[in-house]
């Protein structure tokens, strides 16, 4: 590699590496930090060697990972020769394309300073994955043995996915198709799970037990062609020593040499493919700074917003063009007209499939209030993205969260109540009136509980904005794993928190109503209520706590960090 | 009208970021048709002061006051006469420009804003663009509806950052018109910019930032006299003087 390159590269390199452990003096990302070495030491194997029991390796565990690996290697190629339709090019950042490309350099000394960082970025990569699924690996090889495998299958993906992508191209400006590299790409696929299939070493008609479906994977996957792409991987995560595992790894390296001559004989003139892909990528990542989605045409606007008003209306107003389709009247008076058709169309069905339906509607309703929130965290980012604009507007920091929210907890509550709809159709159809009362309950415990749930995300973001930063620059490494891992345990730990005493009320209610002669229905339902304002409380008091929080929030030093 | 209170008060005001000073205790005032220019290198701390004028960032020490009303006290009642301009326009990618000035009345409380948000846009040469999304618009014309949207509400006090970025000719002029009748209407304006022509063509007055630390405040006169400049010399030649900087030779 040129010096210039090297210099790149290596300044590159410590500056990321100081400016990770120089965020660590922030006690967030030191906690972060802390937990994700906690959690790599309690459960993936830095304790040292695992106990002998874990050595003990059953054939249907390794017939799971040998069809684990076919299908991730299947998954990998059928993605670089059927699925992926972008041009192909190298990964290189705006600044590089900027300086580098227009400097004196040789094409070959910018496709060796391309590999370098890939590799790196692989290696850091196979760290991470390893040491995530030690706790589901079979066998004794040594974790840095590991790692090395892993970089090497990874890198043997990337290469194959950068030949496969030139190759494409190649073909295609000699007038050879997209239809006929997917046609050929499937036929040979076909053809080497066939020849696999005719070569193992397995009966084929006897295929009933669970020992036999493992048998036949095993056999399957271990016949060349097909065990010649899954054998060397499958070998070098199960190997017990370097011994073992070196002619593997030597296999490897073989097959990352061919892969890198493919690569350098298709590229071609891969400038010009690389720019393009570079605009292509700058013109993304500008769209998803100013936090614009892939929306070619404006919605309307949902209802009429009078230009006097609470500023929370605003934003309500605001986020429900932003959810697009969801917001649409079509979608929201499609969802429950669609279930409830499908409850009447089922309500006489005599295998009683109707009630269980109903029944997997409640349980769905209920598990969408629990965990809705934790995925439709539009209102976060879009928070954070409009901050400096949104920041010098006479709105107050509750009023901005509560306007954010309300969105989000309205699409979440209105899907949970449609999916209720069948329960109530079975009720028509004779259900007992303890199922109803069940039913209301979880419709009017579940609102309070998505609300709670959604303003924890809100929470994380002002009080660890690098947790949820929208931009894809936020901080990577060892430590943001662990923010990313505490994130989850937060937020569990928050709901508990929101349901101890909500439940708690709700069940001492519930059970004085039920001592003093009222019915269990109407005790639940009862209990629902009192709970439900348990957490409503809840709700406000974080809502003016965050609310301060927010106007308080000083986005140049938070975000800098 | 500097008899009048002032409309922009900012006292003591010091911003910290972790040992770094970034202003340290900055004191002026801007009266109602006053423009004042906000100069100095490179961080000198002038987005700092915006930033805290604006209600963008929180002060370490010191108060700021829009029309009266304290920013840390009486927040909503000093921005809703607040508009701020930032150097890159910034606004809402999923409304478009209508929707943007629906949403801003709203938040700032204007009663019937459909006839002004109609003049605006006609003003702006915005009314062909009322249906397009931000990404649809050029940048000229994002910062026309960024104008649109901070004008909508006929603020007294206007803060600019570079407000000349990224304008073609006509825009520029039309940027410059805008900052005069605004002053001229009685708005209180605080401008920053590297552009010292700019600066002197529309500033009454000047405050010029060295390492967060005021070095001159005043009218340009004051300022040429503080600095011992010639009679008739450039806000550029006060500028070098002011903070010592030296310009490339030929």
């Amino acid at each position: 590699m040129n010096a210039a390159l090297r210099y790149l590269f290596r300044a590159t390199l410590k500056n990321g590496a100081v400016g990770q452990l120089r965020r660590l003096r922030e006690p967030r990302y030191a906690i972060g930090a802390g937990f994700v070495l906690f959690y790599f030491w309690a459960n993936a194997g830095l304790r040292g060697p695992r106990a002998p029991d874990s050595l003990v390796q059953s054939l249907e565990s390794t017939a799971i990972q040998s069809c684990a690996v076919l299908l991730v290697t299947l998954g990998f190629a059928t993605y670089a020769w059927v699925i992926r339709d972008e041009e192909p090019g190298l990964r290189f950042t705006e600044s590089e394309i900027a300086f580098l490309f227009p400097a004196p350099l040789d094409r070959s000394e910018l496709l060796r300073f391309h590999l370098a960082k890939t590799q790196l970025r692989l290696l850091v990569s196979s760290l991470a994955v390893t040491l995530i699924s030690l706790r589901f690996m079979h066998g004794a090889a040594h974790t840095v043995g590991r790692v090395i495998g892993t970089w090497l299958v990874f890198s043997a993906f990337s290469f194959h996915s950068l030949g496969a992508g030139f190759t494409r191209q190649w073909l295609t400006l000699r007038g050879i198709g997209p239809l006929v590299h997917k046609s050929v790409y499937g036929l040979l696929v076909i053809a080497a799970v066939a020849v696999s299939a005719h070569q193992a070493d397995f009966d084929w008609a006897h295929l009933g037990t669970k020992a036999e479906l493992a048998e036949a994977a095993l056999a399957l996957t271990h016949a060349p062609p097909v065990g010649w792409v899954v054998g060397p991987v499958v070998a070098g995560m199960n190997a017990s020593s370097w011994r073992d595992a070196a002619p593997l790894f030597g296999l490897l390296v073989l097959i990352n040499l061919a892969l890198v001559f493919w690569v350098t004989a298709t590229i071609g003139r891969f400038e010009d493919a690389t720019l393009r892909r570079a605009q292509q990528t700058a013109i993304k990542e500008s769209s998803r700074r100013v936090g614009a989605r892939e929306k070619k045409r404006p919605s309307p606007s949902p209802f009429s917003l009078k230009s006097v008003g609470s500023g929370t209306t605003a934003f309500v107003w605001s986020g429900l063009i932003s959810s697009g389709r969801w917001a649409r009247p079509a979608t929201l008076l499609g969802l429950p007209l669609l279930v409830a058709l499908g409850a009447l169309a089922l309500r006489n069905n005599p295998e009683e499939l109707g009630e269980v339906l109903s029944l997997a509607g409640l349980l769905f309703a209920a598990f969408l209030a629990l965990t809705g929130p934790l995925f439709a965290r539009g209102g976060v980012p879009r928070m954070f993205d409009q901050l400096e604009l949104v920041k010098t507007l006479p709105v107050s920091g509750r009023s901005v969260i509560l306007g954010e929210m309300l969105p989000t907890i309205g699409l979440l509550v209105w899907a949970q109540w449609s999916l209720c709809l069948p329960t109530f159709f079975s009720q028509a159809n004779g259900m007992a009136v303890s199922n109803a009362a069940l039913v209301l309950s979880v419709m009017v415990f579940g609102p309070p509980i998505t609300a709670f749930l959604t303003l924890v995300p809100f929470g994380i973001g002002l009080y660890f904005p690098a947790w949820v930063r929208p931009t894809g620059d936020g901080p990577r490494g060892f430590e943001a794993i662990g923010q990313r891992l505490l994130f989850r345990v937060v937020f569990l730990g928050l709901l508990l928190a929101a349901l101890v005493p909500a439940l708690a009320l709700g069940l001492a209610v519930g059970g004085l109503a039920r001592g003093l002669a009222a019915s269990w229905s109407g005790s639940v339902v009862l209990a629902s209520i009192f709970a439900s304002a348990v957490v409503v409380g809840e709700v406000v008091l974080a809502l003016r706590w965050l609310g301060g929080r927010y106007e308080r929030f000083d986005f140049s030093k938070e975000l800098a960090a | 009208m500097a008899d009048s209170p002032p409309l922009i008060s900012i006292a003591d005001l010091s911003k910290v970021y972790d040992t770094f000073l970034a202003v340290d205790r900055l004191t002026f005032e801007v009266h109602a048709g006053q423009v004042l220019g906000l100069v100095g290198p490179n961080g000198a701390g002038k987005t700092t002061t915006l930033r805290c004028i604006t209600g963008l960032i929180p002060p370490t020490n010191g108060k700021v006051s829009l029309a009266g009303f304290s920013l840390a006290t009486q927040a909503i009642q000093a921005k809703q006469r607040l508009a701020f301009f930032p150097d890159e326009p910034r606004l809402f990618e999923h409304l478009t420009v209508w929707q943007h000035l629906n949403f801003i009345a709203r938040l700032y409380q204007v009663p019937d804003f459909e006839p002004r948000a109609t003049a605006l846009l006609s003003d702006l040469a915005l009314s062909d663009q009322r249906e397009s999304l931000p990404r649809q618009l050029s940048r000229g014309m994002k910062q026309k509806l960024v104008l649109a949207c901070g004008l909508l509400h006929r603020p007294t006090c206007v803060v600019f950052d570079e407000p000349l970025t990224g304008l073609d000719p006509g825009g520029i002029r039309s940027m410059k018109v805008v900052i005069r009748q605004l002053a001229a209407e009685g708005a209180a304006i605080v401008l920053s910019s590297h552009l010292l022509s700019l600066l002197e063509e529309v500033c009454s007055h000047v405050l010029i930032l060295k390492g967060g630390r005021k070095i001159a405040y005043g009218t340009l006169d004051e300022v040429r006299t503080q600095f011992s400049a010639a009679e008739g010399a450039s806000l550029e030649d006060v500028f070098f003087q002011a903070t010592g900087g030296e310009t490339a030779k030929p």
